[in-house]
């Protein structure tokens, strides 16, 4: 290993490069705090970009004072690669050294990804997909009205919220967009058309259809996943939920204390565990979904019909849910407790899905 | 902190019935050992299903044996204060019931051999759907496993790593290295044979006959050395789709041409 320092471009930045000494802009910047057994650290992460490209990086030790923009030189950093992407990392032995009141033009380059693989970890990417379930919304930003569009973002992989602002977004166009950010927002990923992002209309060179999932390759809160196994579990609080036909609030009691003359309404909710043989997820599904296999239609499933309990609700989901092979689709979502799948569908396995899933699986021995 | 679940291990009886390895574990205190099958696989609880072929059952305890048409599988469920729910489960049961258990596997040894309980958490009946979706998926795990071992038997010294790299998940490539370290003579072609001939249509029509399917099943279950169990035999010839009256014909059949004896009652042994 040389000790040798070289001053190299981003382009020029290949895993394994050590003593690197690059002038760059911080496009993006994010602080971390960490929490373990060791006790707690902080570390840096973003972008780094320079007129050659952009890159990632992870910085141990890192001034406080940079910001977005600001030109720094880093001595003595390495790169590695993580998980398939590039990075810069900048630890005890590195030097980080400011130029202020410089400034520098950022060739922005974006990785293409598919849907599945994208993570906070690379938050300007290009992604192509088919846009549905567009709709907008006026806000006002600094007292200037502006119109916010949003909707589903489709590929062979899997679905991921969007969202732009001004810029319309057109129901069943397929499109490209080049530097969109990704983000993390109530346990799943986003993508954000901001100014800079270029959409382009394009021929698909993918089909969006269902996206058939081993429960072990489930790591990211991917939207739009297609699942299959047996239920092994089902959470004992499953079951009928009464709620306020006002303010939708589930309700302990038969009235709502906020608004004690609004009728109750039965919902439904209900948690599992589903396992494939590949591993196991938690599943969370409510009205929409499972209703119809405990054989109630929304019209007979209410507090008028007094044949319908607590017990038979329960008695029926042990009946249709425990132990039973199903296909569920819906979208993983992660938070604190770990990942899981709030169901959009549930039909459970037949000769049909068989067939699919045999085809799937015999292309693993050709 | 949240405790990870225990991984599911969805095998086959025959899995099962060929372990002969224990894997202590001293990190967690009164915790009963792993079983490491000969395909590497690390198992503490399973998922299978298969037709209940026996069962006895008395206020304490109830024992059901359910055979999946490649081995068996012995519950026994207890009248404790947390086996209540999982013994009125396998207590519903009947005998000829498909069936999905999933449970935790305990082992025992007797006269050298080491023999596997299972101590249910769930024994639910299931249609023929989901026995052929259990079976059809259970073939695939293993058959990847199979392979994994393969490709690090033909290529000695491979690591868990160059495993992986050939496109086989971590958990996949560790149970190639157990295999390996374990198991390194263990016959992969004659087990997948085995358990193929059990699940897939176009393996069962390689038997030239249901006469070679009972000889063969005959031979390979005689687990004991007491000769291969009626129940277990007429359970696997339901799933061959070998009706009870034509599996009684050609057991009388057989014997007539002395190709296999009836040990004791309902045991038959090859000649």
């Amino acid at each position: 290993m040389s000790d040798q320092v070289k001053r190299l471009k981003i382009s020029e930045l290949v895993p394994g490069t050590q003593n690197v000494d690059i002038l760059v802009s911080i496009v993006s910047l994010q602080r971390k705090e960490l929490k373990n057994e060791r006790g707690e650290s902080v570390y840096y992460y973003g972008i780094l970009g320079d007129d050659t490209g952009t890159i990632s990086f992870t910085a141990w030790i890192f001034p406080p004072t940079v910001r977005i923009g600001d030109v720094v030189e880093i001595k003595k950093a390495s790169v590695r690669e993580y998980k398939g992407i590039n990075r810069v990392y900048i630890d005890a032995g590195s030097e980080v050294i400011m130029h202020p009141g410089e400034s520098m033009d950022v060739r922005r380059s974006y990785s293409q990804l598919k849907i599945k693989d994208l993570s906070t970890a690379q938050p300007y990417v290009t992604v192509e997909g088919r846009v549905s379930s567009v709709r907008e919304k006026e806000l006002e930003r600094d007292g200037k009205k502006t119109m916010m569009y949003y909707g589903d973002l489709d590929d062979d992989t899997g679905k991921i919220r969007i969202s732009s602002f001004d810029k319309p977004l057109k129901e069943g166009s397929f499109i490209r967009m080049e530097g969109a950010k990704v983000s993390e927002y109530n346990g799943r990923l986003r993508m954000t058309l901001g100014s800079r992002t270029e959409v382009t209309e394009i021929k698909p060179s993918f089909q969006v259809g269902e996206r058939l999932y081993d429960i072990h390759d489930i790591s990211s809160p991917l939207g739009g996943v297609t699942v299959n196994g047996f239920i092994v579990s089902l959470g004992p609080k499953s079951g009928l939920v009464m709620r306020c036909s006002a303010c939708n609030n589930r309700l302990d009691d038969i009235h709502c204390p906020d608004h004690p003359e609004a009728p109750v309404a039965y919902d439904l909710f209900a948690y599992f565990t589903l396992d494939d043989g590949t591993g196991s997820i938690q599943c969370t599904g409510g009205k929409a979904a499972l209703l119809g296999h405990l054989g109630f239609t929304p019209e007979e499933y209410t507090p008028e019909n007094k044949t319908i309990s607590r017990r038979l609700v329960s008695s029926r989901l042990q009946e249709k849910l425990l132990g039973r092979a199903v296909v569920i689709e819906g979208d993983v979502t992660r938070n604190q407790s770990g990942t899981s799948v709030r169901i959009s569908s549930l039909n459970y396995v037949d000769t049909d899905f068989m067939k699919k899933l045999e085809a799937r699986m015999g292309a693993d021995f050709q | 902190m949240t405790r990870k679940r225990e991984f599911t291990n969805w095998i086959f009886g025959r899995e099962l019935r060929d372990s002969r390895e224990l894997e202590e574990r001293p990190d967690e205190e009164r915790a009963k050992p792993y079983v490491i099958t000969p395909l590497g696989t690390r198992v503490r609880r399973v998922l299978f299903c298969g037709l209940v072929s026996q069962k006895n059952a008395d206020e304490s305890m109830t024992r059901v044996t359910v055979t999946d048409g490649t081995g068996n599988f012995y519950i026994s469920a207890f009248n404790s204060d947390f086996g209540m729910q999982a013994k009125a489960m396998v207590d519903a049961l009947e005998i000829n019931d498909q069936v999905l258990v999933m449970g935790r596997v305990s082992s025992y040894q007797n006269e050298g051999k080491t023999y596997f309980n299972v101590n249910p958490e769930i024994a639910i009946k299931v249609d023929s759907v989901s026995m052929d979706y259990w079976r059809m998926k259970t073939l695939h795990i293993a058959r990847r496993k199979i392979y994994a071992i393969r490709m690090a038997r033909n290529r000695p010294g491979s690591t868990a790593t160059d495993v992986k790299a050939a496109g086989y998940s971590d958990l996949e490539a560790e149970s190639a290295m157990k295999a390996m370290e374990k198991y390194p003579d263990y016959d992969l072609q004659e087990f997948e044979s085995a358990i193929a001939a059990q699940i897939q249509p176009a393996a069962k029509e390689e038997h030239k006959s249901s006469k070679d399917f009972i000889l063969q099943y005959i031979q390979a279950n005689d687990t004991d050395g007491r000769g291969c169990r009626y129940e277990d035999l007429l359970a696997a010839s339901q799933n061959a789709s070998i009706s009870q009256n034509e599996l009684d014909d050609l057991l009388n059949s057989l014997g007539s041409d002395g190709e296999i004896f009836e040990v004791s009652l309902k045991r038959y042994k090859v000649i």
